[in-house]
């Protein structure tokens, strides 16, 4: 256990998790189109002294929105400084995606809303593998794995130094393969010294880049022992680079669908499950293992030959963090359950997202955050709850006073900065030079 | 004919008013009655400190119900797709009151960029080619995802053509396949503003509003009957006024004014200058806005109608056969 307290993120999917947030939401199919719907979130956040709204992102088009409304209708440095304008404490994570942006561009916008928002901004980097992505850009299909994380290797040291220029007045100059920079940002330190760095992607150029660089990353866990292994794994990377362990915050996603009672918890699940598209568990169990699920039969034991490890990690399209926590999750309850588990089990218990989840009590939750916690496989957790609000409602009002009571968690915002409530090193003369 | 009042503050002295909360300022220009704000412009050159236009739009946007926020955006270091997203973002974020300052580059973020920047290929075409080419790619995209697909309670069902997610299919310098993850907007998709140099007559034509400089006013005149002027004046001269009455009564199309104001001088200026000018028939201001936030949008108040073009249903759509 590095800290005293845990870390709660609240990742707004935009209406929820699940496929059919909208209709759970009770909302208007346009409310993501608002940014009352954004402050009204970040608002109850910090009601429930949340440290940060997360947003992940795709530059492209998802889903059918006649199909599924609900899904991501705004730019997400956009929805943060509406959140920045309607909150006062709430850290402001937003995903960009280092293929799509330009590195000056990107560094100057999360520069500006750290200042906008006084202290509270972070960048979380990812490289982008939606295949949709490629063509708004002008490129036939996505560079591969291998020439997206050089890119955002160099990507992220750009940002760094830029920022470091920023709130030491210095200019800086950056010759590299991808980007040739000289100069500094019209910006000067923000009241954290500059944004934090959060990492997304479990390949192990992803692992890499987080040890190397990141203050917080997120990541895929669907079982205990594999968020212990990776845990220790960043952790260490970051030992290895230099930096203390501190600096660096392990954070999971947690999929929550909550009752009073383990009943209701089921029933608000199972009520979902019937609304939603069949096809839906397919996609999201497929998808992430590199394959179309839908003609295999339901009750035959679970196909092998998709569970085996890859010729070339490199040449998978997906994420391997996302397939590698799977194929682990599923192994395991082979192991369990013998040969017999089948892909209807499957799409029940790995169906929902590709992240751990859990289907209870506030105490359930409260209790799997805490043995994560105390055991070491996290620092805390990025919160995903089936539909807003009530999802993130319940949370504020059942889980966080269970928490708080178990001396896991806030009561009051008492540091100002996000920097300060991770508690990661602040920007010194020393790190900036 | 009375003029479109629009405000430019240095940049800077903006920017320095950040740690303060931008004082009373957005709700000082929500409640005078201008048109609209530019934040950003003073990027065409280096200059002092200067926050990033959309987002600072985005904060004046919570903070403000009619005042229309035009931001700057250079398609130099950023794609027009991000652009497209960002701007019409902020569309939805004022209820349809943004505006996009289409510049050619953004001296800012120079740092080194060439001038066909980080997207387009070099040997293409540049300046403002290119520019017009990124607005143009911008405007496709901005019409690929029908806003009405969320909004009409019947849409899901019926699924009539003019709901479907379309392909922008934009080939150019900027080429781009769409659609936006951002729908259009409700005043359709925002208003596209363009710093006229000379020499750009040619591309004009894929704008809405040219600012132009009182000298430049009589040459930039844009041949399109789309594409309306406003002129650019400094509020601290003391001809402003016989200015204004000059642009309002002429015959060279001009419906608006730019007026840049320093923050020193803008309470004075809303104050009295404002009123004066209204109250002589020479500008127009926007009508209060009622409890019901029922605004009109940037569109409306300038009296620019949404362009025929593209039109939407000629482009692939993606879910569904056409
Ligand atoms: C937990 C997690 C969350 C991610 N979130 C996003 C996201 O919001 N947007 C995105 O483009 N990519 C996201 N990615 C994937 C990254 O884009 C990653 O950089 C990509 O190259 C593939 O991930 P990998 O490193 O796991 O192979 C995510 C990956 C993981 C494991």
């Amino acid at each position: 256990m590095a800290r005293d307290h845990i870390v709660l993120n609240i990742n707004v999917l935009d209406l929820g998790i699940s496929p059919v947030a909208w209709q759970l939401s009770g909302l208007p199919r346009d409310a993501t189109t608002t940014g009352d719907y954004f402050a009204r979130i970040g608002r109850l956040a910090e009601r429930g002294t949340l440290d940060a709204l997360f947003l992940a992102d795709n530059p492209a088009l998802r889903e059918d929105p006649l199909r599924k409304p609900g899904d991501r209708a705004l730019e997400p440095t956009t929805i943060l400084a509406t959140v920045a304008a309607a909150t006062r404490h709430l850290g402001l994570i937003g995903t960009l995606s280092t293929t799509f942006n330009d590195p000056v561009e990107l560094a100057e916008r999360i520069l500006t809303l750290d200042h906008l928002s006084g202290g509270r901004a972070a960048w979380n980097a990812v490289t982008t593998y939606n295949p949709a992505a490629g063509g708004n850009f002008g490129l036939t299909a996505n560079p591969d794995r291998a020439t997206r994380y050089r890119r955002a290797g160099e990507f992220v040291d750009a940002v760094l130094a830029l920022w470091r220029g920023a709130a030491t007045g210095h200019e800086i100059t950056h010759r590299g393969e991808f980007f040739d920079l000289a100069g500094r940002l019209p910006l000067g330190a923000s009241p954290q010294g500059h944004p934090l760095l959060v990492q997304a992607g479990g390949s192990p150029q992803g692992r890499d880049l987080a040890g190397r660089t990141a203050n917080a990353v997120f990541t895929a866990e669907m079982t205990l022992a594999a968020g212990l292994e990776h845990y220790e794994q960043v952790k260490q990377g970051a030992t290895r680079h230099g930096r203390p362990r501190r600096d660096i915050a392990i954070l999971p996603g947690l999929i929550t669908i909550i009752g009073s009672t383990h009943a209701e918890a089921r029933r608000r699940y199972e009520t979902a499950r019937e609304l939603q598209d069949p096809a839906a568990e397919f996609t999201r169990l497929g998808a992430p293992l590199g394959h179309d699920l839908t003609d295999l039969p339901l009750d035959d034991p679970f196909p092998r030959h998709l569970l085996a490890d890859l010729d070339d990690p490199n040449a998978f399209e997906g994420s391997l963090g996302f397939r590698e926590s799977l194929v682990r999750g599923i192994r395991d309850r082979i192991a369990a359950r013998g040969r017999a588990y089948t892909l209807r089990e499957a799409l029940f218990e790995f169906g929902a997202g590709g992240h751990r989840r859990i289907i209870g009590t506030p105490e359930d939750v409260a209790d799997t955050i805490e043995e994560w916690f105390r055991a070491g496989a996290a620092d805390g957790f990025n919160l995903m709850p089936d539909a807003f609000p009530q999802g993130l409602e319940i949370f504020v009002d059942e889980v966080v006073p269970i928490l708080r009571r178990r001396k896991l968690f806030r009561y009051e915002y008492t540091e100002t900065t996000l920097r300060e409530r991770f508690g990661i090193s602040p920007v010194t003369a020393h790190a900036a030079a | 004919m009375p003029l479109v009042l629009g405000l430019q503050i240095p940049d800077d002295q903006l920017a320095r008013l950040t740690r303060t909360g931008f004082g009373e300022v957005p709700e000082l220009l929500d409640a005078s009655g201008v048109g609209y704000i530019v934040l950003g412009a003073d990027r065409r050159a280096a200059g002092g400190a200067s926050l990033n236009p959309a987002l600072l739009g985005t904060v004046f946007a919570r903070r403000t119900r009619g005042l229309g926020i035009v931001a700057a955006a250079a398609p130099q270091r950023d794609h027009p797709f991000n652009i497209a997203r960002r701007l019409a973002s902020l569309d939805h974020l004022t209820r349809g009151r943004a505006g996009w300052l289409a510049l050619r580059s953004d001296a800012h973020l120079a740092l080194g960029a060439t001038r066909h920047g980080s997207w387009a290929p070099a040997g293409g075409p540049v300046g403002a080619e290119l520019l017009a080419d990124a607005v143009t790619a911008a405007r496709a995209l901005w019409r690929t995802w029908p806003l009405e697909s969320l909004t009409r309670a019947s849409a899901a069902i019926d699924r009539t053509p003019d709901v479907e997610v379309r392909y922008a299919d934009h080939t150019g310098a900027f080429a781009t396949t769409g659609p936006l993850n951002v729908p259009t907007t409700p005043q359709g998709e925002p208003i596209v503003c363009w710093e006229y140099e000379p020499g750009d007559s040619g591309h004009l034509g894929v704008t809405d509003i040219a600012f132009v400089t009182p000298r430049d006013r009589a040459v930039a005149v844009p041949a399109d009957p789309a594409v309306t002027t406003h002129v650019r004046l400094h509020g601290e001269s003391a001809r402003l006024r016989s200015r204004i009455a000059e642009l309002a009564d002429d015959a060279w199309g001009v419906t608006g004014v730019l007026v840049r104001i320093g923050l020193a001088e803008l309470p004075g200026f809303l104050d009295t200058t404002v009123p004066a000018l209204a109250d002589a028939g020479l500008i127009r201001l926007r009508a209060a806005t009622g409890a019901a936030g029922d605004a009109p949008t940037l569109r409306d108040h300038l009296g620019i109608p949404r362009r025929p073009d593209p039109d939407p249903l000629r482009f692939r759509a993606v879910y569904a056969p056409a």
